[in-house]
């Protein structure tokens, strides 16, 4: 690993100020889950870790209305075990309890995920399904909302500017839906080849709206418009659950350098994707 | 059924001995090599090769030595040290002027840090004429392929026994398939480590190695450096995986003693897990065709033929040993075998002995035709295995000293329930059908050869009655510290915890050859066994004989006696001519495949073993699971992926090489059968390992209709064979 200057500021601001002098060089710490492994690796030119351990008031799960906001450190353990979570936003508590292994959920965050940006990655795709808004903090106590649908922007790449921090993640409560999440990885524990999250709202067998992302296999997670379109409005089968997860290869183009070839990956979207739209509605069935 | 089960000699005590060293290994007390701190001590690194094939015409040592905290670098400019165990053909330098593949040492940095060590190496400049270079079987087979070696790419190897022509003349029909493996790495758990210093006004070396074999790598460190074997000592206390990798002295070792020679200072030389997956050497990647002649009317096996291509790399380790398809379970199938095998040299790294080295490809490939010919003569493929190794068993007890194999058949699907659960593959239709999962039963068997060889041990008893036995294992994660103490509390009547065991350092223990080809127990415990009884003598005429032995009694008989008893054994037993001595090994598993995602899962794993006497159960249950745990990495997971335009690997890292983890590994069921075996105990680490291959491959037959025939059995293998 190469040498590194550290730096744990106190506030959010001493931390956006920090960002904003050392430029490109510096980087956030929130769990070094992601972060750590990539400097071992030498992947990074990383000179100056802004560790974020020391700032207050950036762990928490509230309720605020119609919405849940979530502090930019909170662990995956954290949000796979909140009560609050797994009756509002279920899916996100899913997600999070999937995601690695136990070290990594104890150490890990959803704002260092989430920045992070790594296409094989788990929250972004939910945050994604969710339509999730980031809460950015920049300099002078600026502050910026951007949709999840626009803060992915490339593989490893977002909307943050320089001198930008993620403080919250704010979700609206999808009253009503059911919802489930699925992920292909070989083996467990490892990165996801494709992971859909999708959320329905079914009445009767009737489905009057879906939200479907799926990640892992573009540069960022990306909503299936077309399989959304084709199920909402309609009475829900076999026939158009097959038929709609097949629709969702219409509107991507699969990366390069999966280690799979394409056909094996676009098998695998269909499969998951069908597999999860039937999991949620099942769920919406036995009314959860 | 039942006459076999009351084989099982139920009434025997089944030890079952918790490891005497396990609270320092689970508790962090245990040093491995790399965890050692001198005073002083500088940590080393090496300096590879940035392209596959070529000379080195230059290497920057100025600018190296000017990085602050560099103390040394040598190159393959001013040592021409010759690595004797690192090629088994040729002469291989510890830096070589002439890299043949890409990672190949050419220099190695001494540094006050780690970090620098490891930056001033990976920054060295250096310059290089680059030659052609092939980096695949079939490439390097071609005419005008680049020779990897002046003398070419190939050589053949034919083995034979029975008369083979003959056997396919009397076969009414033969089978031919082609089944190929990959390049699968050990990847233990501890990675490269050699710490070394100079005692003695620089006369005497002493290493700290990750070796498998400290005698070993003592004589090849004296050998390889000029000195006298007197003059080194090598520790190695505790050993985190050694698969075969380590057996004898390592280039790591010698180049730690070198930049210590050199500077004057303890040299701690380390590698990288990346540096480790180039460094230690993989299993061969081989290319195996088979030819089998049936006799279909009575559902005989009569005749082998086996075509392989094996890939070696650039150089393959273990002097004096070719890989060899020898060790397979043909034998017990076939009254004739011919094996023609081709060796290939190609640009990339390094091959040589891993777990079960050659047999587990060729077992592989075996025990997938067999399954494959008992398919097409709509046979159970349990019964059609049964059925041939029974017409070869009167033969097969002539030929092994002890052969529990048809135990381990009748024994294990009972265990199993077999015939019961087997039922014929899905056809095609079925298997398209609106079902996500199928599962499917599989069955494989191994022969593995148990050495036999020259053992020593030291056992004392000293005046307070406590016992010591000194023996030259390292103990590299079988337990063989245990067994050990085992074998001299249940000779000496004392319990186990009244036993030190001295081990893992030249200076204090007796030559051994080694833990390696799974013979540790046998060998070395047969000397201890032969110390203790010699002690059990001179006990005999200082005591009265008659009288039980407990530790209190021992105490009192020494403390008369008031001074120390010390025996030394030597056993070197010898086969009668013409008889080989065996373990034998049967798997059984359940698979369940996800047919729409290819993924595989093991539901039930069962591994019946005969390694004649067990002497503790605890263990050796371990030592089988160790062993399949790899074989499943092996079968679904485990492919070291070569570039096509370097040779270097794709994925060396443990992150992209995926080894079995906790989560895929199943409950596997261990059963011994304990037949006597007039030599004492047989091999069990590596028979543990081969089966596991084409049992879950035949498995995933059985569960889908689709055959597979080169591993590992990746989703997306499975999958689009069924496109």
């Amino acid at each position: 690993m190469r040498d590194f200057a550290y730096f744990a500021p106190s506030t959010i601001e001493q931390a956006c100020e920090i960002l904003q002098e050392r430029g490109d060089g510096a980087k956030l710490l929130a769990g070094g889950q992601s972060l750590i492994p990539v400097m071992k690796m030498g992947l990074s030119e990383i000179s100056f870790i802004v560790d974020l351990k020391r700032v207050a008031d950036l762990t928490y799960i509230r309720e605020d209305k119609n919405e849940i906001a979530i502090g930019a450190l909170t662990t995956h353990s954290e949000i796979a075990k909140s009560e609050l979570l797994r009756s509002a936003l279920p899916l996100l508590a899913e997600t999070a309890s999937k995601i690695g292994h136990t070290q990594i959920r104890n150490r890990g965050t959803i704002g260092g995920s989430i920045c992070h940006a790594d296409p094989a990655a788990d929250l972004p795709t939910t945050a994604v399904a969710l339509n999730a808004m980031m809460v950015l903090q920049g300099a002078k106590n600026s502050q910026r909302q951007v949709r999840a649908g626009q803060f992915f922007r490339g593989v490893f790449e977002t909307a943050l500017e320089k001198g930008e921090v993620l403080r919250e993640i704010r979700f609206e409560i999808p009253k009503g839906a059911s919802s489930a999440f699925l992920k292909l990885t070989s083996p467990i524990g490892g990165f996801a080849l494709v992971v859909v999250s999708c959320l329905l709202w079914v009445d009767a067998g009737y489905c009057k709206k879906a939200s479907i992302a799926i990640g892992g296999v573009t540069e960022t997670p990306f909503k299936a418009i077309k399989s959304e379109e084709y199920l909402s409005g309609y009475t829900l089968d076999d026939t158009r659950i097959a038929n709609a997860a097949d629709k969702s290869l219409e509107q991507i183009s699969i990366m390069q350098g999966l280690g799979y070839s394409q056909e094996f990956v676009e098998r695998i979207i269909k499969v998951q994707t069908k597999r999860v739209l039937h999991r949620a509605l099942a769920r919406s069935e036995k009314g959860e | 059924m039942s006459s076999i089960l009351t084989k099982l000699r139920p009434e025997i005590d089944v030890a079952s001995y918790k490891r005497i060293d396990g609270f320092e290994r689970v508790s962090g007390k245990a040093n491995f090599c790399a965890d050692w701190r001198l005073p002083g001590m500088l940590y080393g690194s090496i300096i590879t090769s940035n392209i596959p094939n070529g000379t080195v015409t230059r290497i920057d040592t100025e600018s190296i030595l000017a990085k602050e905290g560099v103390e040394a670098v040598v190159t393959c400019f001013d040592d021409s040290t010759n690595w004797s165990a690192g090629e088994r053909l040729h002469e291989r330098k510890l830096f070589t002027i002439n890299p043949k593949f890409l990672g190949d040492c050419i220099g190695a940095v001494a540094a006050k840090t780690r970090d620098t060590a490891q930056e001033a190496s990976a920054q060295a400049q250096v310059t290089y004429e680059e030659l052609p270079s092939v980096f695949n079987l079939e490439d390097a087979l071609k005419l005008d392929a680049p020779k990897v070696w002046p003398d070419g790419n190939e050589s053949v190897i034919t083995y034979c026994y029975g008369d083979i022509d003959r056997a396919f003349r009397e076969s009414n029909e033969s089978f031919e398939r082609t089944y190929k493996t990959s390049r699968v790495h050990p990847a233990s758990i501890e990675t490269i480590a050699s710490l070394a210093w100079w005692e003695d006004a620089g006369r005497k070396l002493v290493v700290v190695a990750e070796t498998q074999a400290i005698h070993n790598c003592r004589d090849g460190l004296a050998e390889d450096l000029g000195i006298p074997i007197e003059n080194v000592r090598v520790i190695c206390k505790y050993k985190g995986g050694g698969f075969g990798n380590r057996s004898g002295v390592m280039n790591y070792d010698l180049i730690a003693a070198i930049l210590s020679k050199k500077t004057g200072k303890p040299v701690m030389l380390e590698y990288t897990r990346e540096q480790d997956f180039v460094g230690l050497h993989t299993r061969w990647p081989t290319n195996m065709q088979l030819k089998v002649g049936v006799n279909t009317k009575d559902g005989r096996l009569l005749a082998l033929k086996l075509n392989g291509y094996v890939g070696l790399g650039a150089y393959t380790r273990r002097p004096k040993q070719l890989p060899n398809f020898l060790g397979t379970s043909a034998v017990s199938y076939f009254s004739a075998m011919l094996t023609e095998e081709h060796t290939v040299y190609t640009n990339t790294p390094t091959t040589g002995n891993v777990r079960s080295p050659a047999g587990i490809q060729a077992i592989f490939a075996v025990e997938t035709m067999i399954d494959e010919i008992a398919f097409s003569l709509k046979m159970n493929p349990l019964d059609f295995r049964v059925r041939n190794v029974r017409a070869r068993f009167p033969e097969l007890k002539e030929h092994f000293t002890s052969c529990g194999l048809l135990d381990c058949f009748e024994i294990g699907s009972e265990m199993f329930d077999w015939n019961r659960r087997w039922r014929t593959p899905p056809s095609r239709a079925e298997f398209r059908s609106n079902k996500e999962k199928w599962s499917g039963i599989g069955v494989a068997m191994s022969n593995w050869h148990a050495s036999l060889g020259k053992g020593e041990a030291r056992v004392s008893i000293q005046k307070d009655g406590k016992v010591k036995v000194s023996i030259g294992v390292v103990d590299i994660g079988t337990g063989a510290k245990t067994t050990m103490a085992a074998l001299a509390s249940e000779t000496l009547g004392v319990p186990i915890d009244e036993i030190e065991v001295i081990w893992g350092d030249t200076d204090m223990t007796p030559p051994t050859p080694g833990e390696s080809g799974s013979k540790t127990t046998a060998i070395v415990g047969t000397a201890v066994t032969e110390a203790c009884r010699k002690l059990n003598d001179r006990l005999a005429r200082i005591s009265d004989p008659k009288e039980d032995r407990n530790a209190q009694k021992l105490q009192e008989i020494m403390k008369k006696y008031g001074q120390e008893l010390e025996e030394y054994a030597i056993t070197d037993p010898h086969l009668p001519n013409g008889k080989k001595r065996d373990s034998f090994g049967v798997h059984f598993v359940q698979v369940d495949v996800d047919i729409e995602t290819g993924a595989v899962s093991i539901e039930k794993y069962l591994a019946i073993h005969d390694s004649g006497r067990i002497v503790n159960h605890l263990t050796a249950a371990s030592q089988v699971k160790g062993s399949v745990m790899m074989g499943i990495g092996m079968a679904l997971t485990e492919e070291l992926r070569v570039n096509p335009d370097y040779g270097s690997f794709l994925n060396s890292n443990m992150m992209n090489y995926k080894i079995t983890t906790h989560s895929m590994a199943p409950n596997v069921e261990v059963k011994f059968i304990e037949i006597d075996d007039p030599y004492g105990p047989k091999s069990l680490g590596e028979i543990a390992l081969p089966a596991s291959l084409p049992a879950i491959g035949n498995a995933i037959f059985n569960a889908t209709g689709i055959r597979l025939r080169e591993i590992p059995f990746t989703p997306d293998r499975i999958l689009l064979a069924d496109s």
